[in-house]
């Protein structure tokens, strides 16, 4: 028996005793399983659209939404501060750069925002 | 004593002697480069890096100019003789009934690490106990059948140890490299040691990089074998299993294995007694000697393996198998990289080998298994069952079938240490058989 076919058969019947040893492995515990009746665990599946409908309101923002939570907030600062030069380029009460601009701007943009509206500049 | 052999004195015991010898400082610049980038590789990429940064950091000072951390001393003798000094010293057969007799020199600290943690085998031992003691059997016994996977995945070990063969390997080397298809590190140790100690390193090397890259390796074989549609199969939910159900196994694998293939026992009970203490149901075995176990023992066990795994991957080393020219340490070098390629197509060829099998029980189920758990078979856990759940859940994101194929995943682990042992005995058969290496 030359060489190749006895390594052949040897790893053949080392792939047979895999098989083999596998199956009574698993076989004789699953046996005695369903003898007791055990029931089926929870499938690990995904929630349902129930669950994840009653849970959505607890988490947290995905980040999407806090990045555009955040732009609408760099959008409405740029609006402030464009309203600001406006009103105290009109009015002529505060130095757009002066100490008192960020306080000054939240009052004229209150006034330009809800007075003017958005969209409508 | 005369002025001029001073310096030469100085110089001999310096690392810069080496230079005098252009071919040996040349291996040694190649390994200590190799144990580098694999060092690298797991601090700067993060792969595996408990496994690759001690292996690199091992390379590299075994192979330092000066060091000899991994030297040996050799005699001559005869086998009768050799086998009276214990079964500690590397035996390398010659030709008319001679042997070389190795053992490492007093202060060649990584090779006495091999000699002790790796040759013993108690590192890959300790390694499993480890692995048993954090894995999770249920998945196997839960849905049973699919399990049997595990043993059709070895399909890649029996075609490359025959590949192997035939390309001009020794039967012992053969056999090792098909191993490594198995993608289990500690039992592709064990074989080496047993039946291809000169090529413990290579092979090492081999496993856990493809077990890193299964994630680049399989999704394209899954995607080619398995169409579209057929990824996405939904698999029943899987039955629940108490712990007296799993230590029942360990008892009935035990007894199977003991019989049947001994030389696999040493890994199998390790792998037992870990997961039994596990499944104990003792809270305080649990939560001590679990975490023990499967924490700082597998941690140190591992460490210490690779330390000397990379004491093999030296000049020092390695000059010991081979007959002291430089064409017969050229072509050793040659066979080692031929080693890491045969070991890529074993991988591959058992993940074919676990998908075709998985075909065959998706039409014997009538459509109750995903081809996709074929994939897991290779024993590495739990990377190849992740793949298959992500090739899964790309088809359809409400495929779950993570837990289905751990199944075959933990039963590859069993499956490769049976095939294993079957090599390591007929080996060790054939050699007292026919009273020289093959």
């Amino acid at each position: 028996m030359n060489m190749l076919s006895l390594l052949t058969s040897i790893s053949l019947a080392g792939y047979g005793l895999a098989f083999a040893i596998i199956s009574l492995i698993v076989a004789i515990p699953y046996l005695l399983l369903r003898k007791s009746g055990a029931e089926a665990a929870p499938a690990p599946s995904a929630p349902s659209r129930r669950v994840e409908a009653s849970t959505e309101s607890a988490r947290a923002p995905p980040p999407e939404i806090l990045a555009a939570a955040i732009a609408a907030a760099i959008h409405v600062h740029t609006l402030r501060r464009r309203a600001l030069r406006e009103r105290t380029s009109f009015v002529g009460i505060v130095d757009p750069l002066g100490r008192d601009r960020w306080r000054a701007a939240s009052r004229l943009m209150e006034y330009s925002v809800y007075e003017r509206g958005w969209g409508r500049r | 004593m005369s002025g001029l052999s001073l310096p030469i004195v100085i110089l001999k015991q310096s690392g810069f002697w080496i230079f005098t010898h252009p071919f040996e400082a040349g291996v040694r610049f190649l390994f200590m480069g190799w144990g580098l980038a694999l060092f690298l590789l797991g601090l700067k990429k993060r792969v595996e890096p408990l496994l690759l940064m001690p292996l690199g950091i091992s390379m590299f000072l075994a192979n330092a100019p000066g060091l000899h951390l991994a030297a040996y001393t050799c005699t001559v003798t005869t086998l009768a003789a050799a086998k009276s000094l214990g079964g500690l010293a590397n035996i390398v057969y010659l030709h008319n009934g001679l042997v070389k007799v190795c053992t490492p020199v007093r202060t060649a600290i990584l090779a006495w690490i091999f000699h002790y943690v790796v040759k013993t085998e108690i590192g890959p031992i300790l390694i499993f106990f480890g692995i048993g003691a954090l894995s999770d059997f249920r998945p196997m016994l839960s849905f049973p059948i699919a399990s049997i996977v595990g043993a059709a995945a070895q399909l890649g070990i029996i075609v490359v140890s025959a590949i192997a063969l035939s390309l001009g390997f020794p039967l012992g080397q053969a056999m090792a490299i098909g191993v490594v298809g198995g993608a289990d590190g500690p039992t592709t140790i064990y074989t080496a040691i047993n039946i291809a100690p000169e090529l413990v390193g290579p092979l090492t090397i081999a496993v856990y990089s493809y077990i890193a890259l299964i994630p680049v390796i399989q999704p394209p074989i899954a995607r080619l074998l398995i169409p579209r549609r057929f990824r996405a199969t939904k698999m029943p939910p899987p039955r629940k299993v108490d712990a007296r159900t799993v230590i029942l196994f360990w008892i009935v694998t035990i007894i199977a294995v003991a019989f049947l293939v001994p030389n696999a026992l040493p890994l199998i009970l390790a792998l037992a007694a870990g997961n039994i203490i596990r499944e104990c149901g003792i809270t305080e075995v649990v939560t001590r000697y679990g975490r023990t176990v499967s924490e700082a023992l597998l941690d140190i066990a591992t460490i210490l393996t690779m330390f000397g795994v990379g004491a093999t991957l030296s000049y020092d080393f390695l000059k010991q198998f081979v007959y002291g020219s430089t064409a017969s340490m050229v072509l050793f070098l040659e066979r080692a990289f031929m080693a890491l390629g045969l070991g890529l197509l074993a991988f591959v060829i058992s993940t074919i080998g676990g998908i075709a099998f998985a075909w065959l029980l998706y039409f014997a189920t009538k459509g109750r298994v995903n081809p996709l758990i074929g994939c897991a078979g290779v024993s590495a856990v739990p990377i190849s069952a992740r793949v298959a759940q992500r090739e899964a859940s790309r088809v359809d994101p409400s495929t779950y079938i993570l837990y289905h194929a751990l199944g075959p995943n933990v039963a590859g682990v069993i499956g490769t240490a049976i095939v294993a042992g079957v090599y390591i005995g007929a080996y060790h058969q054939i050699v007292s058989m026919l009273g020289a290496h093959p």
